[in-house]
């Protein structure tokens, strides 16, 4: 058994490839149950009166694609089908062809007119300050949308003068700036309801601000997104990414048990020894 | 709108923010009282960490090895604190590796940081008398990206094979990348973040580790500077108060005798005065 | 001097914002806080060319000394092509008129936009998902049950790891996890959150009283 304690790492990464590439080219497809976080996320946007303001905020870029755009798309399915108004905001220069790619799939084919139904604010600098300013006066922080328009002519805008004036603020944030600094510039301060969506590492560090309130709930990364997929009806990437992400998750925990059997079996040979 | 009380006669403050403003300036008295006595010479006990003694072994080692030092200032922003912290140690680790004239690679992301740590690492050169061996290639840009930056630090590693890397401040989800491509390399290493989801990735992959709070002790640790050692005694301080609070204010919110009896008592606020949220502003 | 300076600077900017914070808003002093975070914002935005001017600077230096020759040309090259798009044709798909183009362009494909979503986006997911092989060689290495702790430890990460599957709500694995989560979990991370904001409280005076002063360097 000596060779479990000396096994090349490549024959884990090989193991790992091939585990998580065949139910994904496969598209074997799991049962999913959609988490409790994920239901009273759904639960509180269900239960806006139409014409209520959300602000959602794309605060990831690239490299989180994978886990938070998929969440993206499926929040944006779902206030589509609501009539509600979207302001978006980002935080992350490189989020919006993101946004603008889950419009094209969710906003727009339902029919949402630019500038009635919803608006995007753009990239602006500044994390917490940025978010802090809003807190006093989004249209002096944003001055215009993304395409120059003066905030003060576009009508999903009216009403819209301070955070406080947001009835539910959703950010998807795989960092900083972001939740933390939401909900310390945004949401503690103007008491709003806030949903966030992170990736899964980052995870353990919200659930403290959903046992305080501050938010509602989270979703943690593709299982996160697949939640709100089953809840909105609308399964895509992150339903389809549960297979692969059950076998990868099975074969770590594989790979540690027989790790520790190697471990083992090591000391006790070498307690014998001595 | 937080709940708000009415101090000096009729002025409307809110509840939260004024009890803020008292813990915060019982704090900073603190830290002024044992400054002042660490000054006058008291002797003050701190326990030691193993990732900062450490780091003159590290340091040592890549002297002995003839490569350089590869010191990463995290992710953050200089608006965040960690960031701060890691130009603070960013300072002495490049003063020791200056003074065996060894060579510290900074790689950057944020490019407010980068004539920050510039400055510092000149002038670390400069405090160990060496700042003709100060080369401005060392401290590097390198991209904004968060994935961008974090091939371009496994890049330098692997080609420029630095034999200790150190990692301090804040970070996210390349953690594992960055320490398990040192680990391979065959660096020693040394991380410290104040972001505890990355704490378990630094903690199987490197060396040491400093957690949370040891990231802004460090400073104190790595000069022995009194003053400094004044300020962390002051923290331990008011630590062991905080909880006193947080345990009685604990009782009291679960308890609503007792949050009544410190009410009638004392005059404190009920913990419910104090978290109420008022609709409107 | 040349410390003295900063450290006043510091120091005056360090306690007027503190105080700020203090008081309420529409006041002068919040207000005049607002405007020097706007000084911050527009600083910030011209780091980048600093940041930008230093990657040239040592590409250029690398390659002239032929160290990563090869690199550091596709560095250079790609830089200046993509920096070049963006700043003429803009970001969004299709160009809308600038004001280089006049409307010249504009409807048309926009070589910035392709590359972002074929080549910028591609190559983070990669680095990204790199994550999964590291993750699983140092699981494979670290997680030894060496004591008593080790495999509380390890028994807790099992049922979290499992707990993030969708076969985990079959079984309530999730609800064990989600309490995982909300106690244990929580209860460690405020204590460091605690540590961690007593050692940023203090970190912050200690800089803005000059008493931590080793970034400037000269001791």
């Amino acid at each position: 058994m000596d060779w479990l304690t000396r096994l090349d790492r490549r024959w884990l990464y090989l193991a790992m490839a091939v585990v998580v590439a065949v139910p994904f080219l496969e598209k074997w497809t799991f049962p999913i149950i959609p988490s409790a976080a994920a239901r009273k996320i759904y639960d509180t946007v269900e239960a806006l009166p139409p014409d209520s303001v959300v602000l959602f905020s794309a605060d990831y870029d690239p490299g989180s694609e994978a886990e938070l755009y998929p969440m993206t798309v499926a929040i944006f399915e779902h206030l589509a089908r609501k009539n509600l108004r979207l302001v978006i905001t980002q935080l992350w220069p490189n989020a919006d062809p993101l946004v603008q790619e889950a419009l094209k799939t969710t906003l727009i084919p339902a029919g949402k007119v630019y500038g009635k139904d919803y608006v995007n604010l753009g990239y602006r600098p500044g994390g917490s300050i940025l978010i802090s300013k809003c807190f006093d006066d989004i249209p002096q922080a944003f001055k215009t949308d993304k395409d120059g328009t003066r905030i003060a002519d576009i009508e999903a805008m009216r009403g819209v003068g301070k955070l406080g004036d947001v009835d539910l603020f959703i950010v998807i944030s795989a960092g900083t700036p972001g939740i933390q600094e939401w909900v310390e510039q945004g949401q503690a301060r103007t008491g709003r309801p806030m949903a966030s969506g992170m990736t899964a590492v980052s995870a353990p560090d919200f659930f403290q601000y959903v046992n305080s309130n501050n938010l509602i709930g989270i979703l943690g990364g593709l299982r996160g997104a697949a939640d709100y997929e089953q809840l909105v009806g609308r399964p895509g990437r992150g339903s389809l990414g549960m297979a692969p992400q059950s076998f990868g998750h099975l074969l770590i925990v594989l790979f540690i048990v027989l790790g520790n059997i190697g471990f083992l079996l090591a000391r006790r040979r070498s307690r014998r020894a001595s | 709108m937080l709940a708000l009380v009415t101090i000096f006669g009729d002025l409307q403050y809110p509840l939260a923010k004024l009890v803020m403003a008292i813990l915060l300036a019982v704090f900073f008295a603190l830290v002024i009282l044992y400054t002042a006595r660490a000054r006058r010479g008291a002797a003050l006990y701190v326990r030691p960490i193993g990732g900062l003694s450490a780091m003159n072994e590290a340091i040592g080692r890549a002297t002995e090895m003839g490569k350089p030092v590869l010191y990463v200032p995290g992710m953050g922003d200089v608006d965040n604190i960690q960031t701060i912290a890691a130009v603070v140690i960013l300072s002495g680790v490049a003063k020791l590796a200056a003074s065996y004239d060894t060579r510290t690679i900074v790689p950057i992301r944020s490019p407010m940081l980068f004539p920050v740590a510039e400055e510092t690492v000149r002038n670390a050169f400069v405090d160990a008398g060496r700042p003709d061996s100060f080369n401005r290639d060392d401290v590097r840009f390198l991209s904004n990206d968060q994935f961008a930056f974090t091939a371009g630090v496994t890049g330098i590693m692997l080609r420029e094979r630095p034999a200790a890397n150190i990692y301090m401040g804040a970070f996210w989800a390349e953690s594992l990348i960055l320490a398990e491509t040192g680990f391979l390399a065959g660096a020693i290493q040394i991380a410290g973040t104040a972001n505890v989801s990355q704490l378990p990735f630094f903690v199987a992959a490197c060396d040491y580790t400093l957690i949370g709070e040891e990231l802004y002790a460090a400073s104190a640790y790595l000069s022995k500077n009194p003053e400094l050692l004044g300020s962390l005694k002051a923290s331990d301080v008011s630590k062991v108060m905080w909880g006193a609070i947080i345990l009685i204010g604990t009782l009291a919110a679960s308890n609503s005798f007792l949050d009544r009896f410190l009410d009638r008592a004392f005059g404190l606020p009920t913990f419910a005065d104090l978290f109420t949220f008022t609709t409107g502003d | 001097m040349r410390r003295t300076v900063p450290l006043i600077i510091t120091f005056v900017a360090g306690v007027f914002m503190i105080a700020t914070f203090f008081f309420n808003p529409d006041t002068w002093p919040q207000n005049a806080a607002t405007r020097v975070k706007d000084w911050g914002l527009i600083l910030a935005t011209f780091a980048v060319v600093l940041g930008t001017g230093n990657i040239i600077r040592v590409s250029i230096h690398k390659a002239r000394k032929g160290e990563e020759r090869f690199f550091k040309i596709v560095l250079l090259v790609c830089l200046f092509v993509t920096l070049g798009l963006g700043l003429f044709l803009g970001s969004d798909e299709e160009i809308r008129s600038t004001w280089l183009n006049g409307g010249l362009f504009s409807g048309s494909f926009n070589p910035f936009y392709w590359i972002y979503q074929h080549v910028q986006l591609p190559l983070g997911a990669t680095m990204f998902s790199l994550l999964v092989f590291y993750i699983t060689s140092a699981a494979y290495r670290a997680f030894r049950i060496r004591s008593f702790e080790a495999g509380i430890l390890l028994a807790t990460a099992v049922i979290v790891m499992l707990g993030q599957v969708p076969i985990s709500s079959a079984i309530g694995l999730d609800e064990v996890m989600a309490w995982i989560m909300s106690v244990p979990n929580v209860a460690a991370k405020r204590a460091i959150f605690m540590g961690a904001a007593m050692g940023i409280a203090a970190m912050s005076l200690k800089i803005i009283l000059g008493i931590e002063r080793s970034y400037l360097g000269g001791d």
